[in-house]
């Protein structure tokens, strides 16, 4: 049997693997994705200019845990910040940046920038700009501790507030027409900071103003299908950065860690919202722009340490599981960046999808020593190939502010090798139904058939596909293909309990085979996610007799097919009639003189029969009259001879109807004048 | 045999002398009508020895001569004194709708020809 591995289904098949685990499976930042991303930040670190992109690429690699000081160093970070020309938003990235590179400066220096700082405080009104102002001075606060003194924190904690509203969002300005969460998030960061400036100023009431605004804010979540939740961005957000729900939800955690860090545990958010958003940024992974990675990895770094709340993730690895390799899943309880948590994982139920009854339940699992990585190996348990999903029960054993999901449910794919363990092909008759052939053999003795049939007659063909546990397995896809020389058909294998199977009238095909008898191809293509060895194997041949097309039907030829498919349509061209071969010239004069023939006769008849012209007016205006009466009648009939050669309907008719006119006053005279000599009334010659 | 050629021969004298009695303007009328027919029986037979194209002249030529006959036969029916039907309608009248049919007639005919 010719097991054909076919690199486009096979790159489907892994691809559609990845989808599956990406969807549906929160896991901590495994080492491939770490490195994966500070691939990705380094490639993007070539193009950053601004302080603020230097910012977020230190802080990625910073979260990453890697000290990378190619975006800036600390000289460069220096001049900003001692230089009196500088910007508050330059100051603030470029003190942060100072702060991810652990630089140190000397005290002296900072002094001027701090007290520039402090004094032009008062005059701060937008969220943003007092943000920026108190950001860096809580960061300068490290290298300059005694000249970092508020004046009058509490002002600037009412300024903040009254940017604030009720429900818990923020104003970026007191002119903004909407409020966002994103913003609180701002406000709350800002809060931080100024708590850790001047923690005195804050008493108790204070701290729980800053409770109520920190549960309300969380009320704001927004729900993915899968569970996930995270806070969408406002319009009112564009305006200031904008960056998406990832932008603003990074905010908000950020602001809300670092508020809980400088308050002794009075902030508190429920576990199962700080969850549900760690999944959040952990099922967004690391793709696309750096921005898009910075608030990822920054709300992930927050998420990783904090006093609020630290999430614990079970990972699962491999999510794809092959039989063949004999692997154990190992189920790891990790902070989200990796951190081993100690906890004991418990096997609730394993389910396979779309079946109802688990095939385990209730399982404690292996730990190693540290207690974070477990092992399950259910590769003993018979488990066939398929989708599956197993859903633990966590306990944390580690002390502290750590939460976990109690019963996470993850998924595994289970791959394997699948087997066809016979294959049957006949030719059976149209109306009896009897078989006029059959064949049953064993795919894997590489017989070939072919057969004979006419389109008084069916084929049918039928295969087991077996699971590696032997069981009947339904795959996905699978297709038989009838190859012509110039076209192939693709039919559906249908699954019955069993077998899957096809039955083809050929009666009812001999349209869709353009009545083209001749020798097909036949071959079986099977593929599945769980399958590791699709299946695209040549049956043999089948000739094919099918009756003439009828009447009016032109059977098409190989190039019209393709052409008519996918070609251009022919271009329309419009021919006159060509010119027929005219009599030659010594054959069409005689006819000419020939048909002046009877003119001559005609004549000659007129003077057998003595006519004359004694009626035609002899004398005076009669004469004149008759005269132009017949130039006129010759005048036309010229008129109609120019017609014929030169002149339009239109010319034509004008002067017809000058030459009409000009003809009707004699006509009439003329006639009235023989009408009055020819009396009395009598007709006679 | 004989006698059968005398008798055709009779009936042929009796026609002639019968036709001799006709007013001289219905003969003039009779050998226009037999000219018209003869031209149109030439380009029939033209047709059949060369072929039909361009089809347009030969209709227009073919049917300009039966048109014409066709018409000088209808002046013949208003000009005959026998015939009563038309005996309020002058000559002349007559000859004038002749004219002016045949003038119309070739307007249609020269537009035809093409």
């Amino acid at each position: 049997m010719a097991f054909i591995r076919n690199g486009g289904l096979l790159v489907l098949l892994v691809a559609m693997v990845f989808c599956i685990s990406a969807a549906a499976n929160p896991h901590a930042l495994s080492k491939d994705e770490k490195n994966l991303a500070t691939q990705l930040l380094i490639k993007a670190g070539g193009s950053v200019s601004g302080l603020e992109d230097k910012y977020q690429l230190l802080r990625s690699f910073q979260v990453l845990g890697i000290r990378h000081e190619e975006a800036t160093t600390c000289d460069v970070v220096g001049k900003v910040l001692t230089s009196s020309s500088s910007a508050e938003k330059d100051l603030f990235f470029a003190s942060k940046c100072g702060e991810a590179l652990r630089c140190s400066f000397p005290e002296p220096d900072l002094k001027v920038t701090v007290s520039n700082l402090l004094s032009s405080l008062e005059n701060k009104e937008g969220l943003l700009d007092v943000h920026y102002s108190i950001g860096t001075l809580a960061v300068l606060k490290n290298w300059v501790k005694d000249q970092v003194v508020l004046e009058d924190p509490i002002a600037i904690f009412q300024k903040i507030k009254a940017l604030g509203e009720e429900d818990g969002t923020w104003k970026y300005d007191a002119n903004d027409d909407g409020t966002s969460a994103k913003a609180a998030g701002v406000a709350l960061e800002t809060l931080a900071d100024l708590l850790k400036l001047a923690s005195s100023a804050f008493d108790d009431a204070k701290i729980r103003y800053l409770e109520g605004v920190t549960s309300k804010l969380f009320e704001f979540l927004e729900k993915y299908e899968d569970g996930t939740q995270f806070i969408g961005e406002r319009g009112v957000d564009g305006f200031y950065g904008g960056g998406g729900p990832l932008a603003a939800t990074s905010q908000v955690m950020k602001g809300v860690t670092a508020l809980a860090s400088h308050t002794s545990g009075q902030i508190e958010v429920s576990a199962e919202k700080v969850l549900s958003i760690s999944n959040f940024f952990l099922t967004a992974g690391i793709q696309g722009s750096l921005s898009d990675m910075f608030h990822v990895l920054d709300a992930l770094g927050a998420l990783d340490e904090n006093c609020l709340l630290v999430p614990v993730v079970l990972s699962v690895h491999p999510t794809v599981l092959s039989l063949s390799t004999m692997e154990a899943l190992k189920i790891s309880t990790t902070t989200v960046l990796g951190s081993p948590v100690e906890a004991s994982v418990t096997l609730r139920k394993a389910v396979r999808v779309n079946e109802k009854d688990p095939f385990l339940s209730n399982q404690l699992l292996d730990s190693d020593e540290d207690k974070a990585t477990h092992t399950l190996n259910i590769v003993h348990n018979k488990v066939d190939i398929g989708t599956y999903d197993l859903t633990f029960k966590v306990k944390l054993l580690k002390e502290g502010k750590y939460a976990a999901e109690t019963y996470p449910t993850r998924r595994v794919l289970v791959t394997g090798v699948v087997s066809i363990a016979e294959v049957e092909v006949g030719v059976l008759d149209s109306d009896t139904g009897s078989a006029d052939f059959t064949k049953r053999w064993n795919p894997s003795t590489k017989e070939v058939v072919a057969l004979f049939a006419t389109h008084l007659q069916k084929l049918r063909f039928a295969l087991d596909v077996l699971s590696p546990s032997k069981e009947p397995f339904k795959p996905h896809q699978a297709f038989l293909r009838l190859k012509h020389e110039t076209m192939e058909h693709l039919f559906l294998l249908k699954s019955s309990e069993q077998k899957l199977e096809l039955n083809l009238d050929l009666l009812g095909l001999v349209e869709k085979l353009n009545y083209l008898s001749g020798i097909y191809t036949i071959e079986i293509i099977i593929g599945d996610a769980a399958m590791e060895n699709p299946v695209m194997w040549n049956l043999g041949t089948v000739e094919l007799d099918l009756p003439e097309p009828p009447e009016g039907t032109v059977k098409p030829s190989a190039l019209a097919l393709a052409t008519s498919k996918y070609g251009p349509k022919p271009e329309i061209t419009h021919i006159f009639r060509p010119a027929d071969k005219r009599a030659p010239p010594t054959l069409s004069n005689p006819f000419l003189i020939f048909s002046l023939v009877p003119l001559l006769g005609f004549l000659v008849g007129l003077k057998l029969l003595n006519t004359n012209m004694k009626n035609f007016p002899s004398s005076g205006l009669p004469t004149v009259a008759a005269l132009f009466f017949h130039l006129g009648i010759a005048s036309i009939l010229g008129l109609y001879v120019l017609f014929w050669l030169k002149f339009n309907l239109f010319q034509t008719l004008k002067a017809l109807a000058v030459l009409a006119t000009m003809l009707m006053v004699p006509g009439y005279y003329t006639l009235s004048h023989l009408a009055d000599s020819s009396s009395p009334k009598i007709k006679s010659a | 045999m004989a006698s059968t050629a005398g008798e055709v021969r009779a009936l042929l004298s009796s026609l002639r002398s019968a036709y001799a009695a006709t007013p001289t303007k219905l003969k003039i009328i009779d050998l226009y009508v037999a000219y018209a027919i003869c031209t149109a029986l030439i380009q029939v037979i033209y047709m059949a020895i060369v072929g039909s194209f361009p089809f347009n002249a030969f209709l227009s030529g073919f049917l300009s001569s039966v048109g014409t006959a066709v018409l000088a036969v209808c002046l013949r029916m208003q000009v005959n004194p026998k015939n009563k039907e038309f005996k309020e309608l002058p000559l002349e009248r007559a000859f004038a709708d002749f004219v002016l049919a045949n003038l119309v007639l070739h307007l249609v005919i020269m537009n035809f020809l093409g």
